[in-house]
């Protein structure tokens, strides 16, 4: 058996380079584009203009602290510069902070004091409007306690703006704990893999199936050869052929499968008892996969179509999975993804 | 004439075995509409209104007014439903998937909110509802903001005014205050004076999302096809064709010009398709153009990897990765205006690939990426030809310099 394992691993050592190639691209991709999808994510934002037209000590501290905000891209610019970036798209919306800002927020009004250019096309620019709003909200709710404070006691404007706006550090008041959860641990506790990361995890799958469904091709050559026909001659069986190629096709399969996932859950900083199970399920399910897949090859014959037919099951099992649209207990994708 | 009967024999084996073809077409064609089909779901599922339960167990004035605050509010109104619940019942709706998410307002949080202390009231959102958890988050976090605004400015006023007025008038007083200043946060909305203009350059996101498919399927199209077409010719078939002075480079040169040509008809197709989709597309000569040298330079591409003899498989593997990062970097799959600087590259034949397909829908578009496209499909075709030739040489055979 094992000798099928040493024949193909001396046929690989024949082209290396190729076969280090089939074995290590996801490990590869996921070691180098890693970084790049991280850094791109995390810099991915909402480009909007702001024009500060009253230039008070106000407005300012809205813009800075504004700019400040995460998933905004604050870009400062005039007021025709602004509108003009947003009907050529370059900006999603602009903000202009009108002259007199500052003292109407100091009479206790606020409205009107900024306008919001947006295209017919604007759409997430409501996210900014969102933390601009609260900017304002904080300096004007200070100057109405200012007010207040001012006409109803002894207490200065000044003295009640800065006590109010010392209630913001080094937390705001009121904080929300976002923590995210899915119907199946409110009883089990939190699923430890996010979204993106299942996703890849099922990619790598699918690449690992795919190697070993293309794997199968050698099965096929070997019979249109005749090769299999003289193992038959001379050895009277041909068990241990086809025992040892299942090995090989099942050391294929992991050994696509595995580094990758680990380094995708090293990378990616997931505990290491969070690592191990979700590896230990993940092999589990490609084993049972490759098996299945192994004795449907059998079973139809060994013929080119089925090579077709196995691509065409493998790559809508995660296609399906992942757009979700039902019929998920036949994939073995979403075995994968739906560990008990 | 020699090179004639060479691209007669690649296009009668197109014809005759046309199940490359076929198989490149259908398969991205199902993986995109399953794909599309699965977002629309998303979206058609969010035009509902968010639900979710909140679970208040310290039961006071302010808790009530923060309820209020949260789901009274007109825009939250439209956008999030709150529904008080025991915490039992919370966990049940959780576990059917009937909510989004569960806030949970601990015993003690008023009082802990006069005296300045924060402690968080915790949101659980639901994993499985991705968009809806999403658009949770925001609402409450910027409901967050607005609770920590008026509750500042109530505080302030207590500390230092309410606190020494005698008893009765204290809690009528702070009362007051609670409901004057909860109420102007509410009225955040008429800061904004909002003023549309028409935006002419800009694709909008159903326009954006065509051409991301578009693209994609044609990028998953040639990745597919010149796998399954791109098989080397046998030593035998090469020694004959060599015979009547055809080599590896001929053949790559047939190759590329039959992989161009079917390029530009999936293209023409694909744009033709969105016509029919009713969608307002401007047919110009100019676009037309531009499909032909989208064609050109992939295609190129393609036979570049063609003629440095790489394995089919490893070809489509450095294929599909070179092109995931390129419609990335040319802000294929997000717009470019929401890309850092250093992602979005302008000079890629990506992004020309992109701006051709803006031209289709944008009357006046400002980019002229014809001379790009052409530069990235001269430079690709002459890598490949080089490519060719080198492969050539190594076999001792050249004979475009040695034949009439």
């Amino acid at each position: 058996m094992l000798t099928y394992l040493s024949l193909h691993l001396n046929k690989w050592k024949k082209r290396p380079g190729l076969a280090l190639f089939i074995l290590l691209f996801p490990i590869l991709v996921t070691i180098l584009s890693y970084p790049f999808f991280q850094k791109a994510a995390e810099e991915t934002a909402v480009p909007v203009a702001i024009v500060d037209e009253d230039e008070s000590s106000y407005s300012t501290t809205v813009v800075r602290r504004v700019r400040e905000a995460e998933r905004l891209h604050v870009l400062s610019m005039s007021s025709p510069e602004a509108v003009e970036s947003v009907q050529k798209g370059q900006v999603e919306a602009a903000f202009i902070i009108k002259k007199g800002f500052q003292d109407t927020l100091q009479n206790g009004e606020v409205e009107e004091t900024i306008t919001w250019v947006r295209s017919n096309e604007s759409t997430l620019d409501v996210f900014a409007k969102e933390a601009i709003g609260a900017e304002l909200m904080r300096i004007s709710l200070n100057a109405k306690a200012g007010n207040t404070l001012e006409q109803s006691s002894s207490v200065s404007f000044e003295k009640g703006f800065q006590y109010a706006d010392q209630f913001w550090e080094p937390e705001p008041l009121f904080q929300m704990d976002f923590k995210k959860g899915s119907s199946e641990d409110v009883a089990q506790g939190p699923v430890p893999l996010a979204s993106w990361q299942m996703v890849t995890v099922a990619l790598y799958f699918l690449y690992a199936w795919l190697v070993a469904i293309l794997f199968l091709r050698t099965l096929i050559r070997d019979e249109e050869a005749g090769r299999l026909q003289r193992i038959r001659i001379t050895q009277y069986t041909t068990y241990s052929y086809f025992a040892g190629h299942f090995l090989v096709m099942i050391v294929l399969g992991i050994g696509t499968f595995l580094p990758a996932a680990i380094a995708l859950f090293f990378l990616s900083s997931t505990s290491v008892p969070v690592n191990a199970e979700w590896s230990g399920w993940a092999m589990a399910v490609l084993v049972t996969t490759l098996v299945i897949t192994w004795f449907l090859f059998l079973g139809l014959g060994r013929k080119r179509w089925t090579i077709i037919l196995f691509i065409a099951l493998a790559v809508g099992s995660f296609t399906l999975t992942i757009a979700d649209l039902g019929w998920t207990l036949a994939w073995p994708h979403s075995w994968l993804i739906h560990k008990p | 004439m020699n090179g004639f009967s060479l691209w007669r024999y690649e296009m009668r084996a197109t014809v005759r075995r046309p199940a490359p073809l076929f198989l490149s077409f259908f398969i991205p064609l199902a993986i995109i509409v399953i794909a599309v089909l699965s977002i629309q779901s998303f979206f058609q599922d969010e035009e509902k209104q968010i639900q979710a339960a909140i679970v208040d167990h310290d039961q006071t004035f302010e808790t009530k007014s923060l309820v209020n605050q949260l789901s009274e509010e007109k825009r939250m109104k439209r956008a999030l439903q709150l529904a008080p619940m025991t915490s039992k019942e919370a966990l049940e709706a959780f576990e059917r998937g009937d909510i989004a998410g569960i806030m949970t307002i601990p015993k003690g949080f008023t009082k802990s909110l006069r005296v300045g202390e924060n402690e968080p009231i915790t949101v659980m959102t639901n994993q499985e509802k991705p968009l809806d958890s999403t658009m949770l988050t925001v609402l409450l976090e910027s409901g967050a903001k607005y609770i920590s605004a008026s509750q500042s400015a109530v505080n302030a006023v207590y500390d230092l005014h309410i606190k020494q007025l005698p008893g009765n008038e204290r809690n009528q007083k702070l009362q007051e205050a609670i409901v004057t200043f909860t109420l102007f946060a509410l009225d955040r909305n008429e800061a904004f004076e909002e003023d549309k203009v028409i935006s002419g350059a800009s694709v909008g996101w159903k326009t954006h999302a065509i051409i991301a498919i578009v693209l994609t399927f044609i990028v998953f199209f040639i990745i597919l096809y010149q796998a399954l077409d791109g098989g080397a010719h046998s030593t035998s078939m090469s020694r004959r064709w060599r015979m009547v002075n055809l080599t590896f480079m001929h053949q790559v040169m047939v190759k590329q010009l039959k992989w161009w040509l079917i390029l530009f008809v999936m293209l023409e197709v694909g744009v033709g398709i969105i016509v029919f989709m009713d969608l307002p597309v401007y047919y110009s000569a100019g676009l037309h153009l531009g499909l032909f040298l989208v064609a050109l330079w992939l295609s190129a591409f393609a036979a570049c990897l063609y003629g440095l003899n790489i394995q089919s498989s490893v070809r489509s593997l450095i294929l599909a990765s070179i092109s995931i990062i390129g419609l990335i970097s040319a802000g294929a799959f997000v717009p470019e205006i929401y890309l850092p600087d250093w992602l979005y590259q302008k000079a890629t034949p990506f992004a020309f690939s992109y701006d051709v397909f803006r031209m289709a829908f944008v009357e006046q578009s400002e980019s002229m990426p014809y001379r790009g496209l052409v530069l990235w499909g001269i430079a690709f075709s002459s890598l490949a030809l080089f490519a060719g030739y080198r492969k050539e040489k190594r076999d001792a055979y050249v004979s475009v310099f040695t034949s009439k």
